[in-house]
């Protein structure tokens, strides 16, 4: 089936087998590795891209139903060859360990700036509760979202 | 494998009749791809319901004053229209409640009734609220009609509704017990009240001893302690050899309170 959609801010025409998942699609046809399975189920966030500017998992979307949408990835946040405000910020807080979940969680942290630039503490906990961090300290990623959602204001908003 | 995407009610109503006989509906998936996961696909065709705008639709019915909810409107869509939460709080309190916020933008109310777990959230607050399903070939959930704010049912009250529910923790939880709640409250006191149990057993249910505690109260002068053990006689009775049936009994004082709490704390 050819599907038309938008990613990483690019229009693509593919033949895509639709019963196939979306996260299987973005790493093994696009290459995108940066989403990653932690469970194929919904429950650990690492696999979260946004569609539509919303936070949700690659792992719970067919192929078949991405006509029209507009996905972004890890990879699309950079796409310029600079770092976006939230990777940085996850660098320099410390937020980052093994790094596996991390894609995911800026990628959620993401959608939640877009929504709204001046999170307290709780939103951005709520925002991130369906991501998790095995190995680094929840404590530095919600520090690092703030310290993102505080420089993008001072920008003038998320981009 | 068939992968059917209409556009259209009409395209779909063609699909359907066309339909294969092992087929399913894909809406956010959040159900069928964690069922299916390492596994291969068991049936011969997909008929994917999110292109469909007027099953995405929500919003007041021309004549009637009811109000549509579209089946493949996400938790988050129905949990953020003002609409919903001003007249049918119960259900944007449990759809705001469900999974993640990434379970919640993708997952839809139509998924959540036609899947069927008895541990659906939105299941207890539309049985509550009175909502009615339209059809589509009697097979696929077109949406719920939940009954107006105006409805002859509410008299000249104001309907009131609040839902609850205990989990392992406090939020991205299944259900182990939900509660919802639905009454009119007519010269400060709630009446014509309604209670839903989900979770406990293998479908929600009513529960008239809990509504009868709640009729003639005023809100915040409950007896908490008859309400709760209306509803504790009530899973008593409907799981009665469950090895949970102790623990549920015991626990429903939770969302018990919780959703009493909730019902007095309404605000228009
Ligand atoms: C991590 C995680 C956490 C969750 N947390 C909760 C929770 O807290 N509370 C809760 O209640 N649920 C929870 N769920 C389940 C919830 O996401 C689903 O029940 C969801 O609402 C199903 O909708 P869907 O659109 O994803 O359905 P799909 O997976 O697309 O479909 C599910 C079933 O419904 C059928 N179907 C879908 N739409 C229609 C229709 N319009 N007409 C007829 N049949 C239809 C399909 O054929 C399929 O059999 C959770 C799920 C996950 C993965
Ligand atoms: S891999 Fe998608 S949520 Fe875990
Ligand atoms: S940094 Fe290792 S899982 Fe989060």
């Amino acid at each position: 089936m050819i599907l038309h959609f938008i990613l990483n801010s690019k229009p693509v025409s593919k033949d895509l087998d639709p019963s196939r998942r979306l996260i299987d699609v973005l790493r093994e046809d696009f290459l995108l590795t940066g989403v990653k399975e932690g469970c194929g189920e919904g429950e650990c966030g690492s696999c979260t891209i946004l569609m539509d500017g919303l936070p949700v998992h690659a792992c719970m979307v067919l192929a078949g139903q991405l006509d029209g949408h507009r996905l972004l990835t890890i990879e699309g946040l950079s796409a310029s060859g600079e770092l976006d405000i939230l990777q940085q910020a996850f660098i320099e807080n410390n937020a980052v360990h093994c790094g596996f979940c991390t894609p995911g969680m800026i990628m959620a942290a993401k959608g939640l700036l877009l929504q709204n630039p001046d999170p307290t503490e709780e939103e951005i906990r709520t925002a991130i509760s369906g991501n998790i961090c095995r190995c680094s300290d929840y404590r530095q990623i919600v520090m690092a979202v703030k310290d993102a959602a505080a420089r993008l204001r001072a920008q003038g908003g998320a981009r | 494998m068939i992968f059917t995407v209409p556009k259209t009610l009409e395209e779909l109503q063609t699909a359907l009749a066309n339909r294969s006989e092992r087929f399913v509906f894909a809406a956010g998936c959040t159900d069928i791809l964690p069922k299916k996961l390492g596994k291969p696909w068991e049936v011969d065709e997909i008929i994917d319901l999110t292109h469909v705008p007027e099953l995405q639709t929500i919003g007041t019915g021309p004549q009637t004053g009811d109000y549509f909810i579209g089946a493949c409107c996400t938790h988050a869509q129905v949990a953020a229209d003002p609409e919903v939460r001003r007249h049918y709080t119960a259900l944007a309190q449990a759809c705001e409640q469900i999974g993640s916020v990434q379970i919640r933008n993708r997952g839809t109310i139509g998924g959540n009734v036609a899947n069927g777990s008895p541990a659906a959230d939105t299941l207890p607050c539309l049985m509550a609220l009175g909502a009615e399903i339209e059809w589509i070939d009697g097979v696929c959930i077109k949406g719920f009609w939940l009954p107006g704010a105006q409805a002859p049912s509410a008299g000249s009250g104001t309907v009131v509704s609040a839902f609850a529910k205990l989990g392992d923790r406090d939020i991205v939880t299944i259900a182990r017990i939900s509660l919802a709640v639905r009454s009119v409250l007519r010269g400060g006191r709630y009446t014509n009240t309604a209670v839903v149990v989900g979770a406990a057993s293998l479908q929600p249910f009513f529960c008239d001893e809990a509504a009868a505690v709640l009729d003639g109260s005023q809100p915040g002068e409950v007896d908490r302690e008859a309400f709760a053990g209306a509803l504790a006689k009530a899973i008593e009775a409907s799981i009665p050899n469950r090895p949970t049936m102790p623990y549920k009994r015991s626990a429903v004082r939770g969302p018990a309170f919780d959703v009493l709490e909730r019902l007095a704390n309404f605000e228009h």
